[in-house]
């Protein structure tokens, strides 16, 4: 039995013309890629031109790539930049005021936040609102670290911003999807 | 308040410590999606092609690929066939040009025989049969296409060059410009004009009850080759009536030129007064019109009007077609009156012949037959006849 490679090593033995090591590494990434862009987009069809547009830019970029980070830090990293552009040619960015209401009802009394007596089928429907309710910097934020468990380093480098700004909106994000459990 | 906001704390730094938070726990709980297969082998073609685009594409690129490696092929192909058409063409009408290059001498011979003796009165008085209403449409249509043939006549003209002696081009022109004047001047002409013509001279028939009776069994098209094949030879013999000298003195001197420009220069001479410019029908049908023996009558059918001429030319050459080419493959003119006959048909006339104890008659027949079909398979009741 050989060792599973890394996807560093898949994307560089596929950077050296090994169509199979992609066809491994695609397999790995695909979902949680497609997930991260479809939950940061607001339809299937921009993420599926997304996603498409991700892999045909690290395909392009193939021989360029160095192991400087994780491989899914950089695929993560081109799609961030294309569903940033995508938002900046279809609306404006939202507001953070809405945040700091949230943070503002947070110091409700707990007795006032029964979670705990919703179904296991509501507290995913309530999640699922709550995310699309966030803004997409927060929205991308948690994805990013609930769904492809990255650290707060990793989404700064994903999303270019800095360390406390990604701590920030993590923490509002946080917020306000409990908030909506409180609902 | 500072608790819940201490509690709050604590579940965010879990949340951001732990790998299964809370949240992260119900997140995954959450509908799973994936891409379709479609997306997946857009990726997968997409990766294959960046590292060899020679052997994997997309399926549109493919076919536009193979109809791109098949264009030039097939231009190829096509430019084949195209010269194949060409150089057939090409040899098509260098054969029909010396064919016609080949027929005029013919008619100087047949011009010499017009000067030797007029042959015996004919055994039964001529019977003109006038042309059927249908030979007359068809004269008409013939004039009609005239000028058609007269803007085409410059072109046949041109293509005889290569062939023909400069003084023959010359000739050549005359001719078609005198062809366009008469074919304009007959178009002006009435049909009754033609129909006394062809009436008054009816090529002479030693058997006009047989004749009769076979023309009845004749078919329209070969009763309507008969017809212009006469008028043709009528026409002819009008115009060899008035250039008999000349032509009689360039057969002999063209006796000694080459084979090529000879004929040539013979058609021209001879076509100078009355054929039209050289036309790829008319050796045949020279060939099978019944030549007149009498001098008078070619005097008489010098008054006839040249539409029979071209009628002529435009019938008969479809029906020597039709035939199979065997009256257009004969070798020699004949005096015989059933030299225009389908040679099945001729043998049968002397078969009549001699039924009728016309026995010289029929053996002078079949001689002349032996010589226009040399290589004809006599039957066996004929093969011996002397």
């Amino acid at each position: 039995m050989g060792v599973e490679k890394t996807d560093e090593e898949l994307m560089l033995a596929y950077a050296q013309g090994d169509v199979r090591a992609f066809d491994a590494l695609y397999g790995r990434q695909r979902g949680m890629l497609y997930r991260f862009i479809l939950r940061s987009v607001p339809d299937r069809a921009s993420a599926d031109e997304l996603y498409q547009e991700t892999w045909s830019r690290l395909i392009a970029s193939r021989t360029r790539y160095r192991v400087e980070a994780k491989f899914s830090t950089w695929l993560l990293q081109i799609a961030h930049n294309l569903i940033v552009d995508s938002f900046r040619r279809a609306r404006p960015q939202a507001g953070s005021e809405e945040t700091e209401t949230v943070m503002r009802e947070l110091d409700a009394p707990e007795s006032d936040r029964p979670e705990q007596v919703l179904s296991e089928f509501e507290q995913r429907r309530r999640l699922q609102v709550a995310l699309e309710g966030l803004p997409s910097e927060q929205r991308e934020a948690f994805v990013l670290r609930v769904e492809s468990g990255l650290g707060l380093e990793e989404i700064a480098a994903v999303t270019g911003a800095g360390h406390e700004t990604v701590k920030s909106r993590l923490r509002y994000a946080f917020a306000k999807i409990r908030e909506k459990f409180a609902e | 308040m500072t608790s819940a906001r201490d509690k709050f704390e604590q579940e965010f730094e879990a949340f951001l410590g732990e790998e299964e938070s809370r949240l992260a726990v119900l997140y995954r709980k959450l509908p799973r999606p994936e891409p379709d297969a479609r997306l997946d082998a857009a990726v997968h073609s997409m990766a294959h092609r960046a590292l060899n685009p020679q052997l994997v594409a997309t399926p549109r690129s493919e076919a536009h690929r193979r109809r791109a490696r098949w264009l030039p092929a097939f231009g190829a192909a096509a430019g084949l066939v195209l010269a194949a058409g060409i150089a057939w063409r090409v040899e098509t009408a260098r054969r029909s040009e010396s064919d016609q290059l080949m027929a005029p001498s013919k008619d100087v011979i047949s011009v010499r025989q017009l000067d030797a003796p007029p042959p015996p009165p004919a055994e039964a008085p001529l019977s003109p049969a006038p042309p059927p209403p249908e030979a007359a449409v068809t004269l008409q249509a013939a004039r009609a296409r005239g000028k058609a043939e007269n803007a085409a006549a410059p072109v046949l003209a041109e293509s005889a060059k290569p062939a023909a002696a400069p003084v023959d081009e010359k000739i050549a022109a005359k001719v078609a410009e005198q062809e366009d004047d008469r074919s304009t001047a007959s178009a002006a002409g009435s049909l009754s004009k033609t129909q006394p013509a062809a009436r008054a001279a009816p090529p002479p028939q030693p058997f006009p009850a047989q004749a009769q009776k076979r023309a009845s069994e004749l078919d329209a098209v070969e009763r309507k080759q008969i017809m212009a094949a006469g008028a043709w030879q009528n026409l002819h013999d009008r115009d060899t009536g008035e250039s008999a000298k000349t032509a009689g003195h360039k057969a002999k001197a063209l006796d000694d030129k080459s084979p090529t420009a000879a004929p040539a220069s013979a058609s021209a001479s001879v076509a100078g007064s009355a054929p039209p410019a050289p036309a790829m029908a008319q050796p045949s049908t020279s060939r099978e019109a019944p030549v007149p023996t009498s001098s008078a009558q070619s005097g008489q059918a010098a008054s006839r009007a040249d539409v029979g001429n071209e009628t002529a030319r435009r019938e008969s050459a479809p029906s020597a077609n039709a035939m199979g080419g065997k009256a257009a493959d004969a070798p020699a003119r004949s005096t015989d009156p059933n030299a225009g006959l389908y040679p099945e048909h001729w043998l049968a006339n002397i078969r009549t012949m001699l039924k009728e104890d016309h026995h010289d008659e029929a053996v002078r027949s079949l001689a002349e037959f032996r010589k226009m079909y040399p290589a004809y398979h006599l039957p066996d009741d004929l093969r011996d006849l002397k």
